[in-house]
Order: C-alpha cells, then sequence, then structure tokens
C-alpha cells in the first residue's frame, strides 16, 4: 500500500509531486520547527534544510518531540534532520525511482551570517518557513526572503496564542519590518539605580549588582562607580574590599561574612539613608525604608540552609540576607575562574543571589509582590511559557499555508514574480478564548506594505540628531546596525565612500573616520539637510537617509546620544489591524506574538513595558532611547545575535 | 551549572525542569492534576496520534485501545508509526506497534499500558479508571455507547477525526459539567455549560436545522462529516476510493439539507467518497493541538471548553467551536 496514497487522493497527482519535488529551508529547529519537520516529512518533503545554532536543553523536553534526554546538548538542527529523515514515509517499488533523493540537510549555524546564508543561498528554495524565537533573525530572513523574491511563512507562538503570515515582496503584502519591532526591553538607567517601581526593576538590579561583585572588569557593571570620581555612591568602597578580598587566597571566610555584612549595610541602609537626606525622593510616590539593623544582623548570624531553600515560597528579609552572605562565601570558596563573571539564570548561585538582592531591594522600595526564585527565574531569564499544542497548531497552518504557496507556484510555473498570494494567503491567529461567533482560529486577509517601510518599500529615511557630536563609530553601531538592522553597511556621501565592511572590504581605509563627528566626515561630512545612503551587499538593501540636525535636546530627550528615526511624533500604540473576514479576536491581535516573541521562551526578549516609561521606548517612528536590556541567557547562547551582550547603558539622569 | 537542590528527590526535580515551560503557563496544581490523569484512546489514527503526542509531552499518560492489524496504520503514516528500522518486527496490533514510540516519547511516564479490548466490547468498567476517552475512526453507535457510559462515570468523551482539509470533534462533557472561567490571570468560580446536549442526542438533531446566527447553512465540515460517519454505518467502513456517493445523497436527502455549488457541491461529496478518512499531517497536527487543549482544559478544570463541537477548515485556516441543537 502506498502510503502517501491518502495525501494524494486529497491534494491531488500533481500536488504530491510537487511536495515531493520541492526544496523547503525551515530557519528554527525548536518548538515550532520540530512540528514542522514532523508534518513536512509526514507529508512526503523530500528536500528540506534546517538552519539553527541552538543546542537541546532538557526544558526543551515537553514539547520539542523530535528531541530525547539522550540528546541534551546536542544540536537541534542535527538531531531533529535525522529522525524527520526516518519519517518520511517510505516508497514500494519503482515509486521513488523518478524522485529525488531523500535530503534532511542541517546547516548548525546562525542565520545572520552572511557568509553563508545570503540571496542565492535563499533562492535555491521554493519557500522558507520560519520558526524562530528573536526579532534579530526574524528580520534578517525576512531581508533575505524580500530580496530573493522567495515566500516566507512566518509564525510564532507565546503560550495559548499563535500566529501565522506569508511575506512575499512579488504579492504585495506586508513585510515582517512594515510594523514596529520591539527588539528590546529598554529601562532608564535612572530608574534601576534610583528609582524601581517595579520587581524586574530590582531584578535586573540584582544581576548587575551580581557583576559588580564577580565579574573581572567590575566596570562592566552599570552600577559601578569610580572612587576616585566625584561623589561616588557609599556602597563603592565596600564594594571594592570585598572585591579585594574574594580573590585573595587564604582569606578567612569569616572576614568574607564580615565584608558581605558591610556591603549589605551600605547597600541597603546607607545609601538609601543619604538619598532620602537629600531628598531624593520628596517627590516619589513611595518612599523607601532603609532595611533594619536588627534584620541585617539576624540574617548574617543565621545558620539557615540556603542551597536548599525552597523555591517557591516568598524568603524572607533576613533569609534573603542570609542567602546573600551564603552566596558570596561559597563564590569565596571556588577557583575564581569556576565563578560565573554574569548572571546565568541556569546557576543556582547566581539565582539565588539574584533573588535575594531583589528582593531586599523591593522590601526597601516597598515594590509588590515579592518573588519567589522560580518566580524570579521567570522574569530574569525571560522565560517565555511554551507548549507542545500551540505549536503544533501554528506548525500545521504554517504547512497548510505552504499547501498553498506550492499549488500556486504549480499554476505559475518557474515565473518567480508571476506569483501573487494576497488573495491565498491568510494572516491566521490561534487563540485561547474564541471570538463571539466561536472562532479559535481565524484567518483574515493579508495586509498591504506600510508605504514608509524602509525594507520593502525603500522608504526615505529621516533622521533627527546632532551631527557635531555624534561619531561614525556610534552611528554604525547605534543607528545602522542596532536600530536599522544592518549587518554590513556601505556609506555612501555624495558618491563617495565613507565607510565599508564585510568580505572584501577595506575597512583600514576609512577606519581613519570612525572617530570622526559626523560634519567633519570626508566629502563634505554629514550636515543638516545631507542625504546619506547606506547599502547593505548581503541583505540587498539600499536606504536613503535624509539628515535634519538638532542641537538642543530637552526634557526627556536629554541623553548622551539622542536621535530620532522617523518624523513621526512618538505613538505607542498601533493602528487596529484591519480584519475584513472576521472581527479582530480581542486578546490576540491586539499584539501579535511574531511581532514581539516566539516560541522559545528563554532565547527571547519579552517586551515587558512600564506604563511610565512607555513614551521613553524605541518605536518605528519613534526616538531612540538607548538604555539597558535585559538579557538573561546562558552564556553559550548568547552568541545567537551579535547585539545581545552588548549592553547600553546611557545615563539620562 | 550547579543545580544544588539535593534535599528534593531526583524523580521531582527532573519533572519541574523537563515541564518548567508549561507550569509557568498553568501552575503546579494544573501540572499535578494532569500527573493523576489518565486518557484513553481508543483507535490510534493520525488525528488522535496527534492528541497523544500533545498531552504524553505535557505529562498526560496514555492507555492505547486498539486491536486493528498493523496494517490499518499503513496508508496514514503518523508520529507514532513504527520506524523503518523496526518493519521486520511483527506487531500483533496497532496498540503494541505504537505502544513502544509512545513509551519513547516521554520516559517520566513509564509504561504505556494496552487496554486489549475490541471498540463494542468496552464498557463501564474499562473507563472507570480514565478521566478522558478519545475515539477515532469509530462508527457513530459506538460513540454514542461511549459517550453514555462515559458520561454516566462523569468522564468525557471526544470523537475525532480528520478528513482531507476538514477535521471535526464531537464532544461529550456530560450533564454536571462544571468549569472555571478565565478572566486574564483571574479564575472566576465553578459554573455549568450554559447549554448542555448529551452527545446521543445532538447527533440527532436533523442536519437541515443545525444552523446559528453566525451560520445560516448547515456547516459543511459538520454535514460532510456526518456523510462519512454514515457512510460507514450502511457499509461498515469508511469510504476510500469510492466513486458512488449515493448513500450521502440519500442521506442528506433525508436530513433534508440540499446540494448546491457554492456551499455544498456534488463535487465535495465525490472528493469526499475519494479521500474518505485520509489524513494530511498538517491538519492532523492543527486538530490535534486544539483537541490538545481542550484536554488540558477540561483535566486542569481551567477555562471555558469548546461545546459541544470543535470544526477546523484546513483550506481556509479556520476553526470554531459550533454548538449543534434545533434551531427554534
Amino acid at each position: 500500500m502506498n502510503p502517501l496514497a491518502g495525501i494524494e487522493a486529497t491534494v491531488g497527482k500533481d500536488m504530491l509531486h510537487k511536495i515531493q519535488t520541492s526544496k523547503i529551508l525551515l530557519v528554527g529547529g525548536g518548538g515550532i520547527g520540530c512540528e514542522l519537520l514532523k508534518d513536512l516529512s509526514l507529508s512526503g518533503f523530500r528536500h528540506v534544510e534546517v538552519i539553527d545554532l541552538d543546542t537541546i536543553d532538557i526544558s526543551n523536553l515537553n514539547r520539542q518531540l523530535l528531541f530525547r534526554s539522550q540528546h541534551v546538548g546536542m544540536p537541534k538542527c542535527t538531531v531533529g534532520c535525522q529522525v524527520a529523515h526516518d519519517m518520511v514515509p517510505e516508497l514500494e517499488g519503482g515509486e521513488s525511482d523518478n524522485l529525488p533523493e531523500v535530503i534532511y540537510k542541517a546547516h548548525h549555524g546562525n542565520v545572520c551570517d552572511a557568509s553563508k546564508f545570503h540571496v542565492p543561498f535563499i533562492q535555491q528554495f521554493n519557500l522558507v518557513l520560519n520558526a524562530l524565537d528573536n526579532v534579530e533573525a526574524r528580520r534578517r530572513v525576512n531581508r533575505l526572503c524580500l530580496a530573493a523574491g522567495v515566500p516566507l511563512v512566518e509564525a510564532g507562538t507565546t503560550g495559548y496564542l499563535g500566529q501565522v503570515t506569508v511575506i512575499h515582496k512579488p504579492s504585495q503584502v506586508a513585510c515582517y519590518e512594515c510594523k514596529t519591532q520591539e527588539t528590546q526591553k529598554v529601562y532608564p538607567i535612572c530608574t534601576i539605580r534610583s528609582t524601581p517601581s517595579m520587581p524586574v526593576h530590582t531584578i535586573v538590579w540584582g544581576k548587575e549588582l551580581y557583576k559588580l561583585l564577580f565579574h573581572s572588569k567590575e566596570g562592566e557593571s552599570m552600577l559601578y562607580e569610580d572612587l576616585e570620581g566625584e561623589e561616588p555612591s557609599t556602597y563603592m568602597e565596600s564594594v571594592m574590599k570585598l572585591r579585594k578580598l574574594l580573590w585573595d587566597e587564604g582569606t578567612d571566610p569569616k572576614a568574607i561574612a564580615a565584608a558581605v555584612e558591610e556591603v549589605l549595610q551600605a547597600l541597603y541602609v546607607t545609601e538609601i539613608q543619604k538619598q532620602l537626606d537629600m531628598g531624593r525622593y520628596k517627590a516619589a510616590k513611595k518612599t523607601p525604608t532603609p532595611l533594619s539593623n536588627d534584620t541585617l544582623q539576624k540574617g548574617c548570624s543565621s545558620s539557615e540552609d540556603c542551597a536548599s531553600a525552597s523555591t517557591t515560597n516568598i524568603w524572607s528579609t533576613e533569609h534573603c540576607v542570609a542567602q546573600l552572605v551564603d552566596c558570596v562565601c561559597m563564590a569565596a570558596k571556588m577557583p575564581r575562574n569556576e565563578v560565573l563573571e554574569s548572571f546565568d539564570k541556569d546557576d543556582d548561585m547566581a539565582m539565588r543571589f539574584v533573588t535575594a538582592t531583589s528582593n531586599l531591594r523591593s522590601h526597601v522600595f516597598g515594590i509588590d509582590p515579592l518573588q519567589s526564585l522560580y518566580s524570579a527565574k521567570g522574569i530574569a531569564g525571560n522565560i517565555i511559557p511554551a507548549i507542545a499544542t500551540t505549536n503544533a497548531i501554528c506548525a500545521g497552518l504554517q504547512v497548510l499555508q505552504c499547501f498553498k504557496i506550492l499549488k500556486e507556484q504549480i499554476l505559475k510555473g518557474d515565473n518567480r514574480d508571476g506569483l501573487d498570494l494576497k488573495d491565498i494567503c491568510k494572516y491566521i491567529n490561534c487563540i485561547r478564548n474564541n471570538t463571539r461567533n466561536g472562532l479559535y482560529i481565524t484567518a483574515s486577509q493579508l495586509e498591504p506594505p506600510n508605504p514608509n517601510c524602509f525594507v520593502c518599500k525603500n522608504a526615505n529615511i529621516p533622521l533627527t540628531l546632532d551631527v557635531n557630536e555624534f561619531t561614525l563609530e556610534l552611528f554604525l553601531k547605534l543607528i545602522l546596525k542596532k536600530r536599522l538592522g544592518f549587518e554590513e553597511p556601505t556609506i555612501i556621501l555624495g558618491g563617495d565612500f565613507i565607510w565599508e565592511e564585510g568580505d572584501g572590504a577595506d575597512s583600514e581605509e576609512y577606519e581613519s573616520n570612525l572617530k570622526k563627528v559626523l560634519s567633519k566626515l570626508p566629502c563634505g561630512g554629514i550636515q543638516h539637510g545631507s542625504v546619506v545612503e547606506v547599502d547593505d551587499a548581503s541583505q540587498n538593501l539600499t536606504i536613503q537617509v535624509t539628515v535634519t540636525h538638532q542641537d538642543v535636546w530637552e526634557g526627556d530627550e536629554v541623553d548622551d546620544n539622542p536621535f530620532i528615526v522617523g518624523d513621526a511624533p512618538p505613538h505607542r500604540h498601533e493602528p487596529p489591524r484591519k480584519e475584513t473576514a472576521e472581527p479582530p479576536p480581542a486578546a490576540a491581535a491586539a499584539k501579535p506574538a511574531t511581532e514581539e516573541d516566539g516560541d522559545d521562551d528563554d532565547d527571547d526578549i519579552i517586551v515587558m513595558i512600564d506604563e511610565d516609561e512607555a513614551k521613553a521606548q524605541t518605536e518605528n517612528g519613534d526616538k531612540k532611547r538607548p538604555a539597558l536590556d535585559v538579557e538573561g541567557e546562558a552564556p553559550a547562547k548568547r552568541a545567537k545575535t551579535s547585539h545581545d551582550d552588548e549592553i547600553e547603558v546611557i545615563e539620562i539622569d | 551549572m550547579t543545580t544544588n537542590n539535593t534535599a528534593a528527590p531526583t524523580k521531582a526535580l527532573k519533572e519541574s525542569d523537563i515541564y518548567d515551560r508549561q507550569i509557568r503557563l498553568w501552575g503546579a496544581e494544573s501540572q499535578a492534576k494532569m500527573k493523576s490523569s489518565k486518557v484513553l484512546y481508543v483507535n490510534i489514527t493520525g488525528t488522535s496520534a496527534e492528541v497523544i503526542k500533545n498531552l504524553v509531552l505535557a505529562g498526560i499518560a496514555a492507555t492505547l485501545c486498539d486491536t486493528r492489524p498493523v496494517e490499518a496504520m499503513a496508508d496514514a503514516p503518523h508520529f507514532f508509526s513504527p520506524p523503518k528500522t523496526s518493519k521486520k518486527v511483527k506487531y500483533s496490533s496497532v496498540a503494541h506497534a505504537v505502544k513502544p514510540m509512545v513509551e519513547d516519547l516521554n520516559m517520566l511516564l513509564g509504561e504505556c499500558p494496552i487496554l486489549e479490548k475490541s471498540v463494542s466490547n468496552l464498557g463501564a468498567d474499562d473507563l472507570k479508571d480514565y478521566t478522558v476517552i478519545v475515539a477515532s475512526q469509530i462508527p457513530l453507535a459506538q460513540a454514542t455507547r461511549l459517550a453514555q457510559v462515559a458520561s454516566k462515570l462523569k468522564k468525557q468523551f471526544y470523537l475525532a477525526d480528520c478528513f482531507g482539509f476538514n477535521g471535526a470533534v464531537l464532544t461529550e462533557l456530560g450533564q454536571d459539567y462544571h468549569f472555571r472561567p478565565e478572566q486574564g490571570k483571574k479564575l472566576l468560580e465553578p459554573q455549568p455549560l450554559k447549554e448542555y446536549l448529551p452527545l446521543e442526542e445532538y447527533v440527532k438533531v436533523p442536519l437541515h436545522l443545525t444552523v446559528n446566527r453566525f451560520h445560516k447553512k448547515p456547516p459543511k465540515v459538520y454535514v460532510l462529516y456526518r456523510c462519512l460517519l454514515e457512510y460507514q454505518a450502511k457499509t461498515g467502513m469508511f469510504p476510500s476510493q469510492e466513486e458512488d456517493i449515493t448513500i450521502m445523497q440519500d442521506f442528506l436527502k433525508g436530513q433534508q439539507v440540499e446540494l448546491d455549488d457554492e456551499h455544498l457541491s456534488k463535487e465535495d461529496l465525490q472528493q469526499l467518497a475519494k479521500a474518505g478518512v485520509a489524513q494530511l499531517p498538517a491538519v492532523c497536527s492543527v486538530l490535534g493541538g486544539m483537541l490538545g487543549n481542550e484536554i488540558i482544559k477540561v483535566i486542569s478544570g481551567k477555562g471555558e471548553p469548546a461545546n459541544n463541537t470543535i470544526l477546523l477548515d484546513g483550506g481556509l485556516c479556520k476553526a470554531w467551536t459550533f454548538l449543534v441543537k434545533a434551531k427554534k
């Protein structure tokens, strides 16, 4: 019996043949990726290539169905391809004679690697399926597919919610970047350092405190202040003393404990009191209360077992103090190279440290609710819930969209540009609570492109900054790479190159330009009204930037490197999605998961905007305020995108 | 990585690691309920294989009941089809072939038991140990009977099938079924279904009356599924490569459903007869995910369940719950 007879009876002979001869690229081999591999292989797809740089973690096993506990630590793409390859139904006799060989090929690497994954690479495929968990990689695949003219079926899930959409430039439908993408969660540094109001603020602070104590370069922490500088915070002296004791050999554990007590005293009592005395919190809604000395002493002399404390109950303030003493003493006993330099949610000591420090700070500032270690881990590590069912639904819907695209490709033959998917493919939403008319899965028309999208509409980008302050280096780093997602920008001014990088580029020639401010660059410099051309061959993107010079920045806008991309006034609410066929499902339509986060929780950057700070957030057309991003990934995973370990800290107070 | 939580038993630690990403969604209490629940699967098809996959991954134990010969799986490979390498092993039934694959998927659940009984012999004694029963590709008469038995035992019963681009689930939640609606993160007090109809009753509602304000005509997916079940009832098997649509046409005539070119055409019936219960992996994946969510709702008691059918149109990429009852 032909195992594909049922599929053939449903989709027809031509379509089955198309399935068997198409080449599919799958980007991401995690939760949705595994489901896709299962659906593709069982449907008879014979040529699938998978790009993924991740390795298998134990917390993947509740949904990433192709992996078993013995696979933990192995590359997801390799294991996924092996298993899926063996799931392709075997055809009998001569039925597979004229069909291509079954190839499930793994590319263990980062899709942002322009040397391997470029436009010609993408053009080998009939279509691309995204199963990603971060904005950077999605942006990259979006641009590659737009440039290659290859249809992209995008998906994302968070908990019970999921979305699927199709992106295809010749079809005149919206691309991934037609809408605002939150790339990072940003918090103004003064909120973290002086005016926390949410648990996440104190958790971020705890992560920085960890770095201040344990990082080989204390200056990496945003809490660091030079002792020789102007009025350093009161805690710095005791911190530096503790750091010295920590790494001296043969330090008496009692001396460490005493030094920790001093640090805690400085952080939670002296510094708070000092700020109160200075009238810092006069206008604040809540005034902090210094930690009581009694609590501090009780905690420091506690003999509680810290390592096996409850992970789901909330620790008392005394216990938090005891935890901190225990953590630091434990670190002091370890060889220095075994103590992580930065926080990692999977490190037990680091997690206890951050839970305790953040809760003490929340206690001092009267911030609710206090967090158990378990819940602090969720916040500190940006863990997004993920379940098999939602992934299965979205992957199935992606493959159904795939069928529609392939069917259209049969009709249009090899004419890549003749393909019109506008009315054939859909934007699909999967929700937890059904709509008024009972829908759990809704399909609506794909949206047209945003005419102001600089990615798919090559729109001119207005940029406002101080051309006498911004150096080329900062312009490249903050604006072109971070804000606009360029990988290998070439900058052309008045027909002449002033910067190029990437394969074969002569970077040395232009290196002397890096430190120059924009107005002093060659070819007349970038001045008020200049039009700068920026190319990126690696993603086939060319944009024109029109520069407006502004040297006076007021109020909120005052920070070290202020700039505004776009000319629209700041707005944080997107216009409501136009639902044609069905009323919008309230819960999901408001925030499509594809635009904020993906399936794989921990690698992602969640968006958690403090209402008060919303105005300071980055959005298309908004002012960018470089600030602190929250990321809590294991060091091994940090290489995922080039931006991940760049924490930007800009003073704004 | 240091994990010094030696006080906790190894197994508990492992479970909290493996299930971490879902416990963060539905909480430890729900996970505990899932751990103590069991689902009985009557016939393992492409559709139910997806439900098994989702729920076993999530930590809900499965028991298999499928005495059909392994050849029954030949034309619909699914996630639990035995790997090519084990082709030489001769399994006595579908349940036996699937069992090792299910056990491999989640080692924490241990052995996956088999209930060695044919569908028509299943009774109250067999169903009493399960929280939920999921059947696929069984006769409607059997489904009606099992739904009655389950209802008396206060268990939930589902009949789920994918066919071509479509999928359908008929549910029996029970007279006394209560659920706790969710309001954001808040869980409200338990309440009964707004309107309850036992499966045995709602399948008797003439199709031409199964309409509501959003569906002026009987939903096509539901009508097609009933045609399949009718064909099975008349011939003892589901259609496959069948050209004669007389049985289906007669059935629809009796139900006062008229064929037309727009909503439900003769070609639709011809396609149905030809493909029968042929299942597309992608469609099974969607319906299996939806039913998985429903069963987790039932087991955890959280969230309003779909009442009383779930219909999926994979061609349109739409799925909805539809209350089958006679329009007054």
